[in-house]
């Protein structure tokens, strides 16, 4: 499996046993002998490029088989990543996927980078999951630092989590009604997605809450006049999206489609670790706000819904159960916003110390790792994005599909490739 | 009707019912009055600078791209290595509330039906081969606009070994938006701006 194996990173040389030595993350015009997270590499070297050596797929034969391949540039306006889907009439037989094709060398670029700064590239890591890759990391640094975050910084914190999952997972259930062609589903999941993105934009100044989280606490204070705003969106947003959800539910088209669709067997999304809310429609109980404690989520009261089917259907209405919760945790939080101060200084950090940040995005779990070196800066980041996690259990949900359900599919995980290419 | 008179003052003709549709669904938001944000045109959301800018787009636009052109404007997205966020932006150029199809602008699925391009990301090195190809792709003349600060050349990744941090290092750019990511009524003035230039 292309993304699994990219677990055994090629950005160093390890002799392992890893049956599958195609290059993934360096394409296959980079030259032998590359290994950019090497201390000894140059963070902006070039290389040559040389004549491209074959990426093989596996080939399924025989009468009627056919291979179509997709990408790496898309029809839509979506990311690149490419995939050879072996068919046979309409029906799929094997999907491969290689990515990496949004590789920036992220990891490698915030070696040497201070580490107040740090947290900017964590944000530019993946749009829609800024808050999330910001928290995990800032959590990391604090871990090494020791400092205690203040009461009101961590409220804050969950705020704007929920907020960023708020509008992924309506821009989600609009998105897996275009997969359909559903048009009422999609104008008005995109009609209140922007109505979050506006909240976002009147709390935060930015509409997809980046420069929110800091080391040390939060760079954004929200005013009581805020959080009635944010409430009174958040709360009808949450109510049209529950009709809207009724109302697509109800159709029996978009029923017929989503059920027994792209169905995530529990064994293969445990296998390959699945995470996030893919997971939890497949009977996996994951969630790092409760599992691994952080921010403000040990003082809320929310439940992890958890789905049995693991096919389209599972993965929209769990979405539309988490849409509730969000809502409810973001009520709690304003009704017990507490006062004081909302950041401390993270101070001086000792160098050769590590700290892992975890926190559950709109994808599921990520975890940033940072090692600091001498000077406050980074000496070493590694990220494991949700993506980066369930790309791998894709390929698995797709053969016995058609291939006009493969974008229905996809976008019932929405997996962010710049999260996982990095 | 008092209210409609005076928009039809305000604004023309051409704008009125979408507006009055628009409006007619403004909601009590809880902002006392003279604050900006209760006020502004769709569901009290945009701020009043955004939404009137949004009007002025949707007066001048169509105008432009017909004069430019003759006909509807068709853009061709291309990710050359970007964070996500641009896209969404694009994505949101799409929904009711800024709906640009109005406009007379559509996004197309092949370069070959496209006028212009819009490219978010500073171009990395595996799609440096696809990038090239798109924009060969596209035929003459093609306007292309570098959307987000990595693809102007301004981000803060900057160059690595897998990344050229900017478009205008492999293809020729005309028109740089700049914004981490631009909100969607800039990336509508940058269209507008590359239209303009097309003209000239």
């Amino acid at each position: 499996m292309t993304v699994r194996a990219a677990r055994h990173f090629c950005l160093f040389r390890c002799k392992n046993s890893n049956p599958d030595l195609r290059r993934l993350v360096l394409h296959d015009d980079f030259p032998d002998g590359v290994y950019p997270l090497r201390k000894d590499y140059r963070a902006d070297r070039v290389e040559p490029r040389v004549p491209r050596r074959e990426f093989t797929f596996p080939k399924v034969e025989g009468d009627g088989v056919f291979e179509i391949p997709v990408g790496p540039i898309h029809a839509g306006i979506i990311e690149p990543g490419h995939f050879r889907f072996q068919v046979m009439g309409d029906t799929v037989l094997h999907l491969e996927a290689k990515l990496f094709y949004t590789h920036r060398g992220l990891e490698k670029r915030a070696e040497g980078m201070d580490i107040e700064e740090g947290v900017r590239l964590a944000e530019q890591i993946c749009g829609v999951c800024a808050v999330s890759h910001a928290l995990s990391y800032s959590q990391a640094v604090e871990g090494i630092a020791g400092v205690e975050v203040p009461e009101r910084a961590l409220y804050l914190r969950s705020l704007f989590a929920e907020l960023e999952r708020l509008y992924n997972h309506v821009g989600d259930i609009a998105n897996i009604c275009a997969g359909v062609g559903f048009a009422y589903g999609s104008n008005h999941g995109a009609r209140w997605k922007e109505a979050l993105m506006q909240l976002n934009a009147r709390v935060a100044g930015h509409r997809y809450l980046r420069g929110t989280v800091v080391p040390g606490g939060v760079a954004r204070d929200v005013t009581d006049r805020q959080l009635d705003d944010i409430v009174h969106t958040v709360v009808e947003v949450r109510d049209n999206i529950q009709q809207i959800v009724h109302d697509v539910l109800g159709n029996p088209v978009a029923h017929d489609r989503f059920k027994k669709t792209g169905i995530l067997w529990k064994d293969i999304a445990v296998k390959f670790g699945a995470v996030g809310p893919a997971a939890r429609a497949s009977k996996i109980d994951t969630d790092a706000r409760r599992d691994f404690p952080h921010a403000a989520y040990p003082r809320l009261r929310f439940e992890v819904p958890v789905l049995e089917d693991g096919d389209v259907l599972a993965r929209f209405i769990i979405r539309a159960l988490e849409v509730k919760q969000s809502a409810f945790m973001i009520r709690q939080i304003a009704a017990n916003l507490p006062g004081g101060e909302i950041r401390v200084p993270a101070g001086k950090l000792p160098a050769g110390r590590y700290h892992l940040g975890i926190t559950e995005s709109a994808r599921g779990e990520n975890v940033h790792f940072v090692m600091t070196g001498p000077g406050n800066t980074i000496y070493r980041y590694r990220v494991r994005s949700a993506s980066y996690a369930n790309w791998p259990v894709l390929p698995y949900c797709v053969p016995g599909n058609i291939v006009p359900d493969f974008p229905l599919i996809n976008k019932s995980f929405e997996l962010c490739y710049s999260c996982c290419d990095r | 009707m008092l209210y409609v008179l005076k928009r039809l003052w305000k604004y023309g003709l051409g704008t009125l019912p979408r507006d009055i549709l628009l409006e007619t669904k403004t909601i009590p938001a809880p902002y006392a009055p003279g604050e900006n944000n209760a006020s502004s045109a769709y569901q009290g959301l945009m701020d009043d600078a955004e939404a009137e800018e949004l009007r002025r787009l949707r007066r001048e636009l169509p105008e432009r791209i017909r004069k430019a052109f003759g006909r509807s404007l068709h853009i061709r997205h291309l990710d050359a290595g970007s964070s996500n966020a641009c896209e969404w932006e694009l994505t949101a150029l799409l929904n009711p509330v800024y709906d640009v199809q109005r406009f007379g602008i559509d996004f197309v699925a092949s370069p070959r039906h496209a006028d212009m391009l819009v490219v978010t990301g500073g171009v990395t090195r595996n799609l440096e081969a696809a990038v090239r190809s798109t924009y060969e792709a596209t035929p003459d003349p093609k306007l292309v606009v570098a959307i987000g600060d990595d693809a102007c050349g301004t981000g803060l990744i900057g160059p690595t070994y897998a990344h050229y941090g900017g478009v205008d290092r492999i293809i020729p750019v005309d028109v740089y938006v700049p914004g981490n990511p631009p909100r969607p009524v800039a990336i509508l003035q940058g269209i507008l701006k590359a239209v303009e230039k097309r003209k000239g």
